[in-house]
């Protein structure tokens, strides 16, 4: 694993950011961290990088802890990272943006570096504070992809680009994960999410509320409908393989990550009349986790 | 790694414009006090009239001081907070550097071009004094700049402390500036108006001016205060330890 943490939390006060969080993040894996906003996603990145301290639980990044100072610096040395803000120093051209972190980089990758200018179109002589956000972003993750990281963490990295520019971006990463670095990324984005990733996990009020990988999404989940002549039997329903179930009158509808046909013949075998499998998008998992945790 | 040259390069870009602002204040203020010395002695109406070197010393325990430290809260302003707030420190602190390797370049900087500051008026006072007749040993002004020195780094870690704490610019800046007037000050109240009040007294400007070593009637230094010395840098010591402590103990 890459990353791996348990019950990793921080609280704020009485408010917990993030709660008894165990993830485990495969290595050469595309990552994408869901959420809604506040959920948790940024203190866990934070967290991981050593900017946010832990209030307890641990967490490791390619095995070394990331409370532990020492070792943080070397997790960063093997991480590249695009931050919520993109923020850079704005006193220094792209160029010299660019000469700055390459000087602290050993293995920086100067013939990526020169393939991903080209394709961005950055303007060397330009500062940084000149810099819109798309171009920002642009510039960090150049920054983040060309220091010949393992690990890449990115947090919500298409939040303000145009069309264009997100592609560009999704074309980037996929080429890292293809080069060999792990990808691990926050966004909104949830049709990015399914055409990229490999791994989901939804974060939900500081708790991780789900996580699967992409491909049992795709083979295993379904909505299933059933309609029962009269109240639909909740309880009796709540078996394994059901994730999410919720009666609406006469009808029951679950989400299942599996046993799809053992879940069919117990409805039948308690009544059911109909029976309505359909495939599940990401999109709707997401809500349904996240509904459960506000109700 | 504090000798990698990444951060010293951004410690010396994000502080430039404050040194040279600092230099170019002392230096103004030094060369027009030197080179106005005539009117400025005149200004004593003393017969028989005050030397040169009474002139310079006098500048030393007045005005000059002011300067001195508004100069030196300068260079301890900025860093890992003020980044926060401006949005770069998620940037900084994710490069492979401990905080701490961050305060500490900042810090050594601070102290280099304190250090430089400081040399101004030793280059300054005797080559202005030579354009206006008179002259100055820069042996005595160096003995006055290492004493501006000494106290000046309390100043400038105090200003580090402040701007470890608080994220507003002006508010590091403005609390840097009440801070340095209460160590000018503040024993002076307390033993006023708290006649119990035993702390052993330190005059922060009679330190700067170097006056208990000070031969009133030649204007020159004839010792060194060692116990403000130490005092000076002990004070330093725990400003800069807060600092640290406070740094990587923060949430960013």
């Amino acid at each position: 694993m890459v990353i791996e943490t348990d019950r990793l939390s921080k609280q704020y006060r009485v408010t917990f950011a993030v709660r008894d969080l165990d993830l485990a993040v495969a290595e050469g894996s595309i990552s994408a961290f869901l959420g809604p906003n506040g959920s948790g996603k940024t203190t866990t990145i934070k967290m991981l990088l050593g900017l946010t301290h832990p209030t307890s639980g641990a967490g490791l990044v390619f095995g070394q802890p990331i409370c532990d100072d020492a070792a943080s610096v070397k997790i960063r040395q093997r991480t590249g990272y695009v931050g919520e803000d993109k923020r850079l120093y704005g006193y220094l051209t792209v160029g010299e943006t660019l000469s700055f972190v390459r000087s602290v980089y050993p293995a920086w990758d100067r013939d990526r570096e020169q393939a991903l200018l080209r394709r961005f179109d950055l303007p060397l002589d330009q500062k940084c504070q000149k810099l819109s956000k798309g171009m920002r972003t642009k510039l960090a993750l150049v920054l983040a992809l060309s220091r010949g990281a393992e690990l890449l963490i990115l947090d919500e990295p298409s939040e303000g680009l145009d069309p264009g520019a997100a592609e560009q971006l999704l074309e980037a990463v996929v080429q890292a994960a293809a080069d060999g670095t792990s990808v691990f990324f926050s966004t909104h984005q949830i049709a990015e999410v399914e055409r990229v990733a490999d791994h989901v996990f939804i974060m939900n009020r500081g708790r991780l509320v789900f996580r699967s990988p992409m491909e049992e999404i795709r083979e295993n989940y379904r909505r299933i409908h059933f309609a029962f002549p009269g109240r639909s039997p909740t309880e009796e329903m709540n078996v394994d393989g059901v994730f999410r179930l919720r009666p609406e009158g006469h009808t029951l509808s679950l989400v299942v990550t599996g046993n799809l046909e053992s879940i069919t013949q117990r409805a039948q075998s308690l009544g059911a009349i109909s029976v309505d499998v359909q495939p599940i998008g990401l999109r709707e998992l997401f809500l349904e986790s996240v509904e459960e945790g506000r109700s | 790694m504090i000798l990698h040259k990444t951060l010293w390069r951004k410690s010396w870009l994000e502080s430039r414009t404050r040194f040279i602002g600092a230099a170019a204040l002392l230096l103004l203020v030094i060369g027009w006090d030197i080179l106005d010395s005539e009117h400025g002695m005149r200004q004593f109406d003393r017969i028989p009239p005050i030397a040169f070197t009474q002139y310079v010393a006098y500048l030393y325990g007045s005005h000059f001081q002011l300067v001195w430290i508004a100069s030196v809260v300068m260079l301890g302003l900025g860093g890992l907070v003020r980044e926060d707030r401006l949005g770069t420190a998620q940037f900084t602190l994710t490069l492979p550097f401990r905080r701490r390797q961050w305060i500490l370049v900042r810090t050594a900087l601070g102290l280099i071009q304190a250090s430089v500051l400081a040399l101004i008026p030793v280059l300054v006072i005797p080559l202005a004094a030579r354009f206006v007749g008179h002259s100055y040993p820069a042996w005595e002004a160096l003995k006055f700049s290492a004493l501006l020195w000494a106290a000046g780094i309390v100043f400038l870690f105090g200003a580090a402390f402040w701007s470890s704490l608080l994220s507003g610019e002006f508010s590091a800046t403005a609390v840097s500036g009440v801070s340095a007037l209460l160590a000018f000050t503040a024993q002076d109240y307390l033993y006023r108006w708290i006649p119990s009040f035993r702390f052993p007294y330190f005059n922060m400007s009679a330190f700067l001016a170097g006056y208990d070593f000070l031969n009133r009637t030649t204007g020159l230094l004839e010792g060194w205060p060692w116990p403000g010395i130490v005092k000076s840098l002990c004070a330093a010591g725990m400003l800069f330890w807060a600092s640290i402590t406070i740094i990587e103990r923060r949430d960013f």
